[in-house]
């Protein structure tokens, strides 16, 4: 297997071959050798195009999104005989990774309403400089995401053995926006002591809603915690450990990436938990997020593992029509293929005249954006992405709601050398959201400039630079990471964009929703009494505003039990221990612990 | 970077790999597995492990009547390689290790140079052995004692190496006592006296970085306390040292000028700091008793002795009512206990200037006695300790 893993590695690594190239040949490699009495049918994956689909499957899957990879996985594990098609000539769907002449195709795709693209409007792409980019250099999210370290996806790729085809790096900076100028809050209690802008009854305050935050469901706590339920959550922060507004913004739109104003105590409060207990899992950060592309790696990942456990899949395939009575489902192609069990579609390859997708009553503006530095500044050390968030209000465009942005450099491995994809979305609709994220890009591109003109930030010092402590003694603010005031600064060059890429993107999830069963008993009962062509079909959602993969595992589940009947055995697979033949001191050792009953108390910490 | 320090990199691999920690664990077995057992799986596991038990058994047997023979041989020396890899904390097989090399290995070679090259192998193995236990006393003195043997030893190499441990773990205190010893071995093998404040300084600002890094980290200002004995006792010069840091200038002349007072001015912020960052660390107030101890007492005056003591008091007394209000009327213990040590330390101080004590303020002895009952009724566990306590003992 260790083989298998360095030969898929290498040809990731190798990114170079173009996209559909390489998905076509690389999920292929090794299955073979690795169970070689269970020799999956692998077409679609090794060859894009077949003569022809097997006639009868139990489980048919439309759209090759994040959820429903997942959910191939899972049901192909659990025993299930699953063909999962996509009407794209690339895996992803929805949250696909996508080259240059891709998107280009993607966004007329999009702009005719054609099969395979619903739940995205208005595209609208300009390439200043077309002979400057090359296509396959890039790898483009379409909704891009980060994975929080302590989260149910990461789990689940553990658990799967998904993570071993892919590479995750991490990401520790998170910069807010106000008032002109970028800061980084003080999150740990390393930043926090060694601060010295911050008094000391700040410093207290701050470390105990911290600590609060951890520990807000213990019994002690939870009383407290009752009689604020109802309050929005900046008023109860404000009330009850005093942090300044600036404090609060961060910590409720920036480390909370909450993505609208006005949210209750109970939901800042398990968003910032979420955060802070991220940290210190795999190191001193909390988000991590997939090389070369994030949720459409992953959903790559679970196709192949769906592909060992037995899956069938097929690209290029659009369904026509599902027939509820017959139970066969008719492609374009004019092949029909007999379902046993259910068929599950992605909203975004709704055959033509479908009658039950489920209402998107919510948009996400977002604008992706590829500029000719390298923005290395953003980054932490060794690290090659940020995030950055404009709170509510902090723009020229008065933003209603905030604007998150993930910086991905080339380090990432999703575009060139000096080069670097800014991906912002807001959840602010139409001509507003437009306008919010080009103001947000407009401050990021000041920003940017700034920071990396010749010379460095401003010298100039002045007395709102210097703290002066109570004994006489002077230090200097520790300088801002991303620079300070604008309001003086005329940038010396132009910062050249390579691509600018806006679009609307419409989901049934709402924005603080969890994908919850009203969304499904929708899409079975049917207000029209006539057939239609997915009728007794399953959709699942398109992807949330949510900028990490929180909900994802959710939905997968959902479904999963909707098809199979319960979620008890979701992923309940014990695959072959090949980690024995690593570790020999693993199963050999007199001290340590093969049993995991012990493990506990060998744990570090004396 | 140094060619020796680039081999050994090479060699080790990235540190991080396999590193026995929870998470390691949890990275290389992904989640635990079930726990139901059935009674069936127990029975299985029982004879696995008698056949675990009875091979370990006739191992270590083995290797013992082989040492107890006194046989040193290269059979003999993987044999016991084996039997640590299973079990590192059997300290005899250590011993006989050592044994074996010093009577077999040592003497096959002709030269120091290979001598060198043996123990760098050695230590290679250690280092292994380290990442899976790192808390075992037997692997680190064996550390020790073959970097003693060998007198090409590369100190940088392992002030790097001990560098990554604390990357992972800044709270190991074996790795600190080995930090300490590696210090100690650079300064033996200097020459000038003259180099061994300056790394002296070089450790206090060490202690410095790892606890902005964490303040709760007992080793780290335990290992303050001592070099800042030491560099009293041998002064840097100013001059030789380039320090850009603005604070640690501060200290840097204080040391030089042999300022016991400006340095403990100096803590006496950082405690505060550290006390508002976080009111419950116990090492920070345990290293607060040392601050206040005799050691710096007992160079300054009375005057500057009286008024450092209040002002800290003062700062801790600031914080403690903060405390209380947040918690409900419930008062921080730590903050009690502190000041009460505080109180009894200006006892000891007006008590020396004039014999009798008398002149200690009534209201503090006032106070000493207030803190003092109402800890006897917050920590009940202690209050025969409590009631023990006066100005006096």
């Amino acid at each position: 297997m260790a083989s298998t893993v360095e030969s898929r590695r290498a040809s990731m690594a190798d990114r170079r071959p173009s996209m559909a190239e390489r998905q076509s040949t690389g999920i292929g490699i090794g299955i073979g050798s690795r169970r070689p009495s269970v020799i999956p049918y692998l077409a679609g994956i090794e060859k894009p195009v077949l003569p022809s689909i097997p006639s009868k499957c139990d489980v048919l899957i439309c759209g090759t999104g994040l959820v429903e990879s997942i959910l191939a996985a899972a049901l192909a594990w659990q025993g299930s005989c699953v063909l999962h098609v996509d009407a794209n000539p690339y895996y992803g769907d929805t949250c696909a990774t996508l080259t240059i002449e891709q998107i280009k195709a993607w966004c007329s795709s999009v702009n005719d309403s054609l099969s395979g693209f619903q739940g995205f409007s208005k595209a609208m792409l300009h390439i200043p400089f077309p002979h400057r980019l090359v296509s396959r250099d890039y790898g483009i999210d379409l909704t891009p995401r980060v994975l929080f370290t302590k989260s149910d996806l990461l789990s689940l790729l553990i658990t799967s053995r998904v993570y071993r085809y892919l590479e995750f790096q991490s990401l520790s900076n998170f910069h807010t926006f106000e008032k002109d100028t970028f800061g980084k809050i003080m999150s740990t209690k390393e930043e926090i002591f060694t601060d010295q802008s911050m008094t000391l009854s700040n410093k207290r305050m701050l470390m105990k809603f911290m600590k609060f935050v951890l520990e807000y469901e213990q019994p002690e706590n939870k009383q407290e915690l009752e009689q604020h339920m109802q309050e929005p959550f900046t008023q109860f922060v404000s009330d009850k450990f005093h942090l300044t507004p600036q404090q609060i913004n961060e910590l409720c739109y920036t480390l909370g990436m909450v993505p609208q104003p006005d949210i209750s105590t109970l939901q800042g409060l398990s968003r910032i938990r979420r955060y802070l207990v991220s940290f210190n899992i795999y190191g001193n950060f909390p988000t991590l997020y997939s090389k070369y592309g994030g949720p459409g790696e992953i959903s790559q990942g679970f196709c192949r593992s769906a592909a060992v456990a037995g899956a069938t899949y097929k690209l290029e395939s659009t369904l026509q029509s599902f027939d509820a009575d017959t139970k066969t489902a008719t492609f374009t192609d004019g092949s029909k293929v007999k379902v046993t069990e259910k068929v599950v579609f992605s909203p975004s390859q709704a055959a033509q005249g479908s009658r039950n997708v489920p209402e998107r009553r919510y948009q996400i503006t977002r604008l992706i954006t590829i500029v000719e530095k390298s923005c290395k500044e953003w980054f932490a050390e060794g690290e090659s992405a940020a995030i950055v968030v404009f709170p509510p209000k902090s723009l020229s465009s008065n933003n209603v709601y905030p604007v998150q942005s993930i910086i991905m450099g080339s380090g990432t491995g999703s575009c060139p050398k000096n080069q670097c994809i800014w991906y912002l979305s807001t959840i602010e609709q139409g001509e507003r959201g437009r306008r919010d994220l080009e103001a947000a890009s407009k401050k990021m591109e000041e920003s940017i400039l700034r920071e990396s003109e010749a010379g460095g930030f401003d010298v100039n010092l002045t007395d709102s630079d210097v703290a002066i402590h109570a004994n006489g003694s002077i230090s200097v603010i520790n300088s801002v990471k991303l620079g300070k005031s604008f309001k003086e600064f005329v940038p010396k060059e132009k910062l050249t964009y390579l691509l600018k890429l806006m679009f609307t993107q419409h989901t049934s999830v709402a924005p603080f929703g969890v994908v919850s069963n009203g969304v499904f008993e929708k899409a079975e009962e049917t207000d029209h009494p006539g057939k239609g062509p997915d009728e007794n079909v399953l959709y699942s959602s398109m992807p949330s505003t949510e900028i990490s993969y929180d909900g994802v595992v959710t939905e997968a589940r959902l479904l999963y039990s909707k098809i199979v009947g319960s979620d008890d055995d979701f992923f309940d697979v014990d695959f072959e221990d090949e980690d024995e033949n690593d570790n020999v001191l693993a199963n050999e050792s007199a001290i340590a612990d093969d049993s995991d009953e012990f493990q506990p108390e060998m744990a570090f910490e004396l | 970077m140094s060619q020796a320090l680039q081999a050994f990199q090479r060699e080790t691999g990235t540190f991080l790999d396999g590193y026995r920690t929870e998470e390691g664990i949890l990275r290389m077995h992904g989640t635990k597995k079930s726990k139901h057992q059935t009674k069936q799986a127990i029975l299985i596991r029982i004879k696995k492990d008698a056949a675990k038990i009875s091979r370990y058994r006739r191992l270590s047997n083995e290797v013992l009547s082989r040492k107890e023979a006194h046989k040193y041989d290269d059979e003999s020396f993987k044999l016991t390689t084996q039997l640590l890899d299973w079990n590192p904390e059997f300290y005899t097989i250590w011993n006989y290790r050592r044994d074996i090399l010093t009577n077999f290995k040592f003497l096959a070679v002709s030269d120091s140079e290979e001598k060198h090259h043996l123990l760098v192998k050695e230590l290679q193995y250690i280092l292994l052995k380290l990442k899976s236990f790192p808390k075992c006393y037997w692997i680190w003195n064996h550390r020790k004692w073959c970097l003693k043997q060998d007198c090409r030893a590369d100190f940088s190499v392992e002030m790097h190496f001990i560098g990554q441990f604390f990357e992972v773990d800044p709270r190991n205190y074996h790795a600190w006592g080995y930090r300490q010893f590696i210090v100690q071995c650079m300064k033996d093998s200097m020459g000038l006296e003259g180099e061994r404040p300056k790394i002296d300084y070089q450790e206090f600002k060490f202690t410095t970085k790892m606890i902005n890094k964490n303040i709760s980290n007992y080793s780290a200002f335990h290992n303050r306390s001592n070099l800042v004995g030491k560099l009293f006792d041998q002064s840097p010069n100013c001059t030789d040292i380039n320090e850009t840091d603005v604070n640690l200038q501060r200290y840097l002349s204080a040391f030089s000028g042999k300022s016991k007072k400006q340095v403990l001015e100096l803590e006496l912020n950082m405690f505060q700091n550290a006390i508002y960052t976080d009111p419950d660390d116990s090492s920070v107030w345990i290293y607060a008793r040392w601050l206040f101890g005799d050691y710096f007492l007992d160079d300054l005056t009375f005057n500057e002795g009286v008024t450092l003591i209040n002002k800290a008091n003062k700062i801790i007394e600031e914080l403690a009512e903060l405390e209380k209000e947040d918690n409900r009327g419930i008062d921080n213990q730590w903050c009690l206990k502190t000041q009460l040590y505080l109180l009894k330390q200006l006892y000891k101080l007006y008590k020396a200037e004039d014999d009798s004590g008398v002149n200690y303020p009534e209201d503090d002895a006032r106070e000493f006695d207030k803190m003092r009952n109402r800890l006897l009724e917050l920590d009940l566990m202690r209050a025969q300790r409590y009631k023990n306590l006066s100005l006096d003992n």
